[in-house]
């Protein structure tokens, strides 16, 4: 049976130590190119926890049940699960949060972490809650990795300080790299 | 001819593209054969998708193009799976869910959406090629690096003399993001693509 | 997004999933043979390790009746050349419990074995680089099989994994059973006929005897004695009792004497005596001590030695068990004439090297000081429970449970 401590450190790693944009690169990319605002990010990165709580609680049953025969649907499977919930969320997001929500969630939904945490479960043979509080603690780690990133944006980086080559890209990742080792650290 | 690899390969790829594949790209750049494997993925999978969506996108309605789009490249992907499964075991054992998860890379949806849904299919298979190329060499700069100098081994085999000397950091996460960001300063050093070149189309 | 939109939108999706699931249906027939002949040779890589000249492995493991639990997996050999077998054995000291993976070929002889996973803070390995080796070729009896001395635990059941996965096979009449010699029957009754002989240990033998075993905690000896034909097993434990046994575990003291004395000279020469450690620790526990004389016990436990005292004119029995917990334990423990604890002391109760230096510490006064007035009615086994340190918690059970056999041996044989 899951107890308190074990449901916290499912939730703990999923933030920290098992951070999956920064230590596993599933969704960096999502990540890294966002150039939200802080308060969109978190927005989108409940929206994407979300997603990915309602895909993996769809996604376990299907793949217990029916792809046993069937393994190399898998992918296929998971991607149209995927699309349709979070079209669904978008239609009814729309309704609900007009102003808020983005048309760009759709596209952001769909992103390697969701997919991959969907693959992950079922590999691991996580349990039915198990699966779910995983999804919940990856989700929310999305979001805080999205809000540090967009937080390190808004503020001004002296430019002038990087060596030209390095400027954009390479000291972003370098940004991520150094998180990145923080993390690591959590997991020793 | 020889214009169009010098802007796709050195500078014309846009620093978008890598942004959004630095996920798969840091994953498999831990080995040279999961470097390759994921960049003959990569190629593969958006040549054909190019190939699919340039020639159909006529028939696909505006509101259509996003799920229909993201389902063609999870089909390629998976039939790339199945076959890397039969065939490279080992590389699919070391990219895991990677492999899967580029059905849903930003990177090969951006190039059906963004070159094949507008292009005819000469331009989208040059576009999806040069993308490709670029990101395969990338990867297997950075996994020479990471593989030979953090793991003391090149293609799985082991150097003896550096056994001793190898930065285990470099084989781990932050070596991903060190050995990616350091690459591409070079790159830029290198073209004297300084400034917001990165944005311009190919050719 | 309208409803027609939607439709179509579906209708297209559709026809697109079809189209590559069709696709990859087809694409299956080529490389789901592949596939699974990959993860295939990835199960068998270790199979193949202890059986070369294999062709295929079929697992057999849900076909068997009776497979004992340390048994992980059978698989058997598809052209009948024999058996692989995964189990797996712990000891207190392992970490995770370790793996063997064995092939037995179709007579019943190890063709193949190897230590898949270990963790035990002692290698054997390093301590005999030839005691796996040394399985080779050997039958189910596993002759000549003995312990490596310096990680008797852990290479004691390192043999009882593989004796587990041959009794797995024998019980289901696969492979011939190996025939035992009389003095290895024997030399395994000792376990159970001596429990309190811990890491038994082969020393060199003299005379009528066969073959010899010390304890490694100095708990007595046990031999196999030959007279005539047959041969028995003598246990003589550190106090001086000894009893003899037959091939078939029947006491044969009263009719086999000359092999008991023979056992009793050879142990006096060479058992170590607790009699002075004892009697020391009895005068510094009861200063008024008298007439303190070693008792002999019949019990074949942890109790290396015995003896009665007077204090104040009333009666008192001391003893001295050796168990083992992380290490060697020399635990002492005074039961008065009714049966209750009236003391109980320990050399040293805590071992750094157990807790690495996480143990927080204990209340050592008020730990002994719970041993007091115990009986064999209210000992339940939690009063030696010390929090967080399982092998000492375990070590003194043992104690204690051996203190009260050995003080009602002595009671029974007085009334």
């Amino acid at each position: 049976m899951l107890t308190i401590e074990m449901i916290f450190g499912i939730l703990l790693a999923g933030l920290l130590s098992d951070n999956y944009a920064l230590l596993h690169f599933l969704g960096t990319g999502a990540v890294m190119e966002n150039e939200r605002s802080t308060k969109q990010s978190v927005i989108l990165g409940l929206g994407t926890t979300l997603v990915m709580l309602i895909t993996n609680a769809i996604c376990w049953p299907l793949n217990t049940y029916l792809l046993e025969k069937v393994p190399y649907l898998q992918t296929m499977v998971f991607v149209l699960v995927i699309l349709i919930v979070v079209e669904v969320l978008h239609i009814i997001a729309k309704k609900l949060l007009d102003g808020y929500c983005h048309a760009d969630f759709v596209k952001f939904a769909i992103n390697g972490a969701i997919l991959g945490l969907c693959i992950h479960n079922v590999e691991h043979h996580l349990s039915y809650v198990e699966t779910l509080i995983t999804s919940l603690g990856v989700g929310l780690g999305l979001m805080i990795t999205m809000c540090v990133f967009a937080k390190l944006k808004d503020e001004s980086v002296d430019e002038e300080a990087i060596p030209a080559s390095f400027r954009g890209l390479p000291i972003a990742l370098l940004t991520a790299g150094m998180i990145a080792l923080a993390l690591l650290a959590l997991n020793f | 001819m020889k214009n169009f690899f010098k802007n796709c390969l050195l500078r014309g790829t846009p620093s978008m593209v890598l942004a959004l594949g630095s996920g798969f790209v840091m994953a498999s750049s831990a080995d040279i054969r999961a470097a390759l494997g994921m960049g003959a993925a990569v190629l593969i999978s958006m040549l054909l998708t190019s190939i699919v969506v340039s020639a159909i996108h006529k028939f696909i309605p505006a509101y259509a193009k996003l799920p229909v789009y993201l389902i063609i490249i999870t089909g390629f992907v998976s039939i790339i799976q199945m076959l890397m499964q039969a065939f490279f075991p080992i590389v699919v054992d070391m990219l895991g869910a990677h492999l899967a998860a580029l059905a849903v890379s930003a990177v090969i949806y951006r190039d059906a959406e963004e070159v094949a849904d507008h292009n005819g299919e000469w331009h989208s298979i040059k576009t999806a090629l040069s993308t490709g190329l670029f990101l395969t060499v990338i990867m297997v700069i950075c996994a020479l690096i990471r593989e030979i100098l953090g793991n003391a081994t090149i293609w799985g085999v082991e150097i003896p003399f550096l056994a001793n000397y190898k930065v285990s950091a470099l084989a781990g996460a932050f070596g991903a993001y060190l050995v990616l960001a350091c690459v591409l300063a070079a790159i830029k050093k290198l073209t004297g693509a300084h400034e917001h070149l990165e944005e311009e189309d190919c050719e | 997004m309208n409803i027609k939109h939607l439709l179509k939108t579906i209708l297209i999706l559709l026809c697109i999933v079809a189209i590559f699931a069709v696709a990859m249906f087809g694409l299956n027939f080529l490389t789901g043979p592949i596939i699974e002949a990959n993860n295939k040779g990835a199960e068998f890589a270790p199979l193949l390790a202890v059986m070369p000249e294999a062709e295929n492995f079929e697992e057999v493991t849900s076909t068997l009746a009776g497979v004992p639990e340390s048994v992980i997996a059978i698989y058997k050999e598809t052209s009948g050349k024999g058996f692989v077998v995964r189990a797996k054995a712990s000891t207190q000291y392992s970490k995770e419990p370790m793996e063997i993976t064995f092939g037995i070929t179709a007579d019943g002889k190890i063709c193949g074995i190897q230590l898949d996973v270990y963790t035990d803070s002692i290698d054997f390995r390093s301590k005999d680089a030839n005691y796996i080796d040394s399985y080779l070729e050997k039958d189910s009896a596993l002759a000549d099989i003995g312990t490596v001395s310096g990680a008797t635990y852990s290479s004691t059941a390192f043999k009882g994994a593989v004796s587990e996965g041959f009794a797995a096979l024998i019980t289901n009449s696969l492979i011939a059973e190996g025939v035992k010699s009389d003095a290895q029957i024997l030399g395994e009754m000792i376990p159970t006929l001596a429990p309190g002989m811990l890491k038994t240990e082969e020393v060199a033998v003299s005379g009528n005897i066969e073959k010899a075993w010390k304890a490694g905690n100095d708990a007595g000896f046990a031999y196999v004695v030959k007279n005539g034909e047959a041969s028995f097993l003598a246990l003589v434990n550190a106090t001086g009792a000894c009893k003899v046994y037959d091939v078939a575990g029947a006491d044969v003291t009263d009719a086999q004497s000359a092999i008991a004395d023979e056992a009793k000279a050879a142990a006096s020469a060479s058992q170590k005596s607790y009699t002075e450690d004892l009697n020391t620790k009895i005068t510094r526990l009861y200063e008024t001590a008298t007439d303190i004389t070693p008792v002999e016990v019949s019990t074949f436990n942890t109790v290396v030695a015995a003896a009665s005292f007077k204090v104040d004119g009333a009666d008192y029995y001391g003893f001295y068990s050796r168990s083992i917990g992380f290490h060697q334990m020399d635990v002492y423990f005074v039961i008065d004439a009714n049966g209750a604890i009236a003391k109980m002391d320990a050399k040293q109760f805590i071992f750094d090297e157990e807790y690495f230096g996480n143990f927080g510490g204990m209340d050592v006064g008020a730990y002994k000081g719970g041993f007091e007035g115990l009986t064999t009615e209210t000992w339940s086994g939690e009063q030696a429970v010390i929090a967080t340190a399982t092998m000492t918690s375990n070590a003194m059970k043992q104690s204690t449970d051996d203190a009260f056999a050995a003080f009602n041996a002595i009671k029974g044989g007085a009334q």
